[in-house]
């Protein structure tokens, strides 16, 4: 298990099996041997990366320059652990063709741009979905 | 998978946080219980799509009973059939609400098996 990776107290812990995971695969519960030596269930809550974005209003237009889209980093949120290969974003999943790290206001921000014609857009489109994975965690 | 959703068309910077928890991340141990001959044991079998409820069977010697679990209220047993000796809880519903399992009782012997499905009104 990864749990380790979210600095879980799991001194003394063997986790034998994972059983089941809630829908939001935030809280997944089996069982191991406890610090007792005993076979004990477990409860372990990973919560999924609480992830901001933002644009700038554009239209959008098949010779539009690439769209910037800023990962909003914050306290909790520490963009430069996202791995920008996994970046994909629209209906197509357009891949990134620039990425920047800024810094603004004290806080360190992720900005990256996609080709307009990669991402599957439509001038009547409303909204968009970026996709990707920060510390090994999809968001 | 978890989307990010966005407005291309607003006049401003527009921004949408994911709905995801913002709780900490915690590992809790459910406990085994105490006395007897040692074979005690607890496993945790099923969770609710909330997260709110938490299933499984914790058992003391030759007694194994399913269980209820939440955050406020802790453990609770849900309890065995006349002549049973064993109940395990091993699903719950979307909410919690309702907890599906495995029991015996004394027609069924040790060796019998049914199932049973659990309710906080009926029981």
């Amino acid at each position: 298990m990864q749990v380790n990776t979210y600095g879980l107290d799991l001194a003394g812990w063997t986790l034998t099996g994972a059983v089941a995971v809630s829908a939001d695969g935030s809280t997944v519960v089996g069982y191991g041997t406890g610090p007792s030596g005993a076979q004990e269930g477990w409860i372990a809550v990973i919560p999924r990366p609480n992830v901001q974005i933002a644009i700038e209003q554009q239209p959008i237009a098949l010779n539009s320059p690439p769209i910037p889209v800023a990962v909003l980093g914050s306290s909790t949120v520490d963009v430069t652990q996202i791995d920008v290969t996994t970046l994909h974003f629209g209906p197509k999943g357009a891949t990134a063709v620039s990425t920047q790290i800024v810094s603004a206001t004290g806080q360190v921000n992720l900005v990256v741009s996609f080709n307009v014609q990669d991402t599957g857009l439509a001038i009547r489109d409303t909204q968009g979905c970026l996709q990707g994975t920060i510390g090994g965690e999809f968001f | 998978m978890r989307k990010l959703i966005y407005t291309l068309l607003c006049l401003a910077i527009s921004a949408t946080a994911l709905p995801a928890a913002s709780r900490a991340a915690s590992f809790v141990g459910l406990g085994v219980p105490t006395g007897g001959s040692g074979s005690n044991f607890s496993n945790a079998l099923g969770v609710s799509a909330d997260s709110s409820v938490v299933v499984g069977g914790v058992n003391s010697p030759n007694l194994t009973q399913a269980f209820r679990w939440t955050a406020g209220g802790g453990m609770i047993g849900l309890g065995l059939l006349p002549g049973g000796s064993f109940s395990f809880a091993t699903g719950v519903s979307a909410n919690g609400s309702v907890v599906l399992g495995d029991l015996n009782d004394s027609a069924s012997g040790i060796q019998g098996q049914e199932t049973f499905i659990w309710d906080p009104i009926l029981g």
